[in-house]
């Protein structure tokens, strides 16, 4: 079940009636019986996982709090009995205890993601006798992540754990994020989750504009891309190459981008019905001057989350401290000394690979984003020189436009790791760029991607289209523009006609699945 | 440690940043990632304040006077 089939926008339709005649404390557990319908629906067999993830953070949880507390009110009952040494040796104490329960509970749920994600392709990596076909239960990834997440905040008592199994149940599955994110924090979520919104036209019609500007992106954009796609990448070894490659990356940037935001749209809409307020995953990234803004800009929940559950952790660990000190004492400030932040980057780089999927180009495709990082750093000084010498250049429009045409085709570049099959194939498209010259006969022959000129017109006017919204979204006209009900229900209806008129649906649709809904 | 000293130490590291007038370093974008990871290992060997990835959040590291506070804190524990 996806956001675009029928059973799942039923689904939301009977909940908002449910919801809105249930009183305000008791809507929550609507929003949960729904959350359950709905991955019950996508399949029974996912739920024994969803449910041995809540019950084993919620309660891991509860009492690492409940340590907390304990310490909290010893610490403040002994403060003057005991001394600083007694103190800190109590509190070293308690910290490794909850260490341990911490422990053993992101062993279980990393255990479980592992096993059920990885094994099939270690198996068939290492050349074993034989193989497993094991169930990948939807959203494992994110809803995983979002759970160890709030593991880790109650741990370092950013706050109490919650109490109310429902209401942490709902945290963990709500529904709308489990097909692709976005990826929550329990601090920002909760403020909306539980409080039972007031029917209220207005944020109706904003949820329905939003979901229907993501259907859009889906149905008319990244949909009809994907068979052209599969053409230009799936291709016989060689079949599609130079100006090919180049205008695939270009179409797959397109693609993945209406697709990820189109269900991320989608997601943060029927939140939106029911009051629901969900994080932001994207902040036009296309529009980065540089590959480390791209990624605060891009997919922004994971970002985060890789950053401040590993990358900060890691770099701030004893160890690394350490190592750092000891390269400083050594080599002074220079590049080496910047060594353990360079394999702190690789590492959460290559495990921001490993999440998205199984296979060696997922590692290779995070190994290459996080090797560009490093020499962008390294190369920062020369950088900083150049501007030195033009200063100004910086803040010429024309070298802005240079600076995100650059960051788009470098990762355009990145991303041909999840266009190919293997480093063969990848090597043999990006060598052909240089080498085969058929740029200048595209246009000819562009009908043998299977796409009419009139879909590559629409094509081209979709992406015109994002490129104005992304222009015009930084100044929030568009949030003025709908500011009344009649502007927002007319906008919805209308995106949606436009959805139901250009959408592309062949013989026998099925709803297709979302890029990232399999990670 | 004096406040001054802390400036002098920023902006040796970040000469482009006017750290004594600076707000919402990191509500703004304007340290990144790498640049707060650097500054927190820096202040970590300079003044021997434990700092851990718990510290390393926004109200922390939005101004210089924010970061003298979280420097003060650790220091009094």
């Amino acid at each position: 079940m996806t956001f675009l089939s029928g059973g799942f926008l039923l689904l939301v339709g009977g909940l908002l009636i449910i919801y809105f005649a249930l009183p305000k404390p008791l809507r929550y557990l609507a929003l949960l019986a729904g959350s359950v319908a709905f991955y019950a629906l996508c399949s029974p067999r996912y739920l024994p996982f969803l449910a041995l993830t809540v019950l084993s953070v919620y309660f891991t949880a509860r009492l690492l709090g409940r340590s907390l507390e304990r310490q909290k009110a010893y610490v403040a009952e002994h403060k003057k009995d005991l001394s600083k040494e007694e103190l800190t040796a109590y509190k070293r104490k308690q910290a490794g205890k909850r260490t341990a329960w911490f422990l053993l509970c992101l062993l279980l749920n990393l255990g479980l993601l592992g096993a059920l994600k990885y094994t099939s392709f270690l198996l068939q990596a290492f050349a074993a006798p034989w193989q497993v076909r094991w169930v990948l239960p939807l959203g494992i990834s994110f809803y995983t992540f979002q759970s160890i997440g709030y593991l880790i905040d109650v741990k370092r008592g950013k706050y109490p754990p919650e109490r109310n199994l429902l209401r942490y149940a709902l945290f963990a599955s709500f529904f709308p994020q489990m097909i692709q994110g976005p990826i929550s924090r329990y601090d920002m979520l909760s403020k909306t989750l539980y409080e039972g919104a007031d029917f209220d036209w207005d944020r109706l019609g904003r949820g329905l504009v939003r979901m229907a500007w993501g259907a859009g992106k889906k149905l008319i954009l990244a949909d009809r891309l994907s068979p052209a796609l599969a053409l230009l990448f799936g291709g016989e070894a060689g079949s599609f190459r130079g100006g090919w490659v180049l205008l695939g990356m270009v179409l797959y940037a397109l693609r993945l981008y209406a697709d990820f935001t189109g269900g991320i749209d989608m997601a943060l809409g029927v939140g939106e019905l029911f009051g629901v307020v969900l994080p932001e995953n994207f902040d036009r990234p296309y529009l980065s001057k540089n590959i480390e803004e791209y990624w605060t800009r891009w997919h922004m929940t994971m970002g985060s989350w890789f950053r401040d559950y590993v990358f900060y952790p890691l770099n701030m660990s004893k160890g690394f401290l350490r190592w750092t000190r000891a390269l400083r004492a050594r080599f002074g400030n220079g590049f080496l000394s910047r060594l353990p932040l360079y394999a702190a980057t690789l590492v959460v780089w290559l495990a921001t690979g490993v999440w998205h999927g199984a296979g060696w180009n997922f590692a290779l495709w995070g190994l290459t984003n996080g090797a560009v990082i490093i020499l962008s750093l390294t190369l920062k000084p020369l950088y900083d020189r150049f501007h030195g010498r033009f200063p100004g250049l910086k803040q010429r429009k024309g070298y802005g436009a240079f600076e995100i045409l650059r960051t788009f085709l470098l990762m355009c570049l990145i991303r041909l790791w999840d266009c190919y099959a293997g480093p063969g194939e990848v090597w043999g498209a990006f060598s052909s760029l240089f080498t085969v010259f058929n740029y200048g006969a595209l246009a000819a022959r562009l009908s043998l991607l299977g796409l009419s000129w009139g879909e590559w017109i629409l094509l081209l006017l979709g992406a015109a289209l994002l490129l104005f919204v992304s222009l015009k979204k930084g100044e929030g006209s568009f949030r003025r523009f709908l500011n009344s009900p009649w502007k927002l229900w007319l906008t919805a209806a209308l995106l949606l006609v436009l959805c139901l008129l250009l959408g592309a649906y062949g013989p026998g649709y099925v709803a297709s699945d979302f890029i990232y809904g399999q990670f | 440690m004096t406040f001054e000293q802390l400036l002098n130490l920023l902006c040796d590291l970040h000469p482009d940043i006017d750290f004594a007038t600076a707000e919402g370093l990191i509500d703004k974008k304007i340290l990144t990632s790498f640049d707060v990871v650097s500054i927190a290992a820096e202040l970590s060997e300079t003044y021997g304040v434990e700092l851990g990835a718990v510290d390393i959040v926004p109200e922390n590291f939005n101004s210089a006077r924010a970061l003298f506070a979280l420097i003060e804190r650790r220091e009094d524990e």
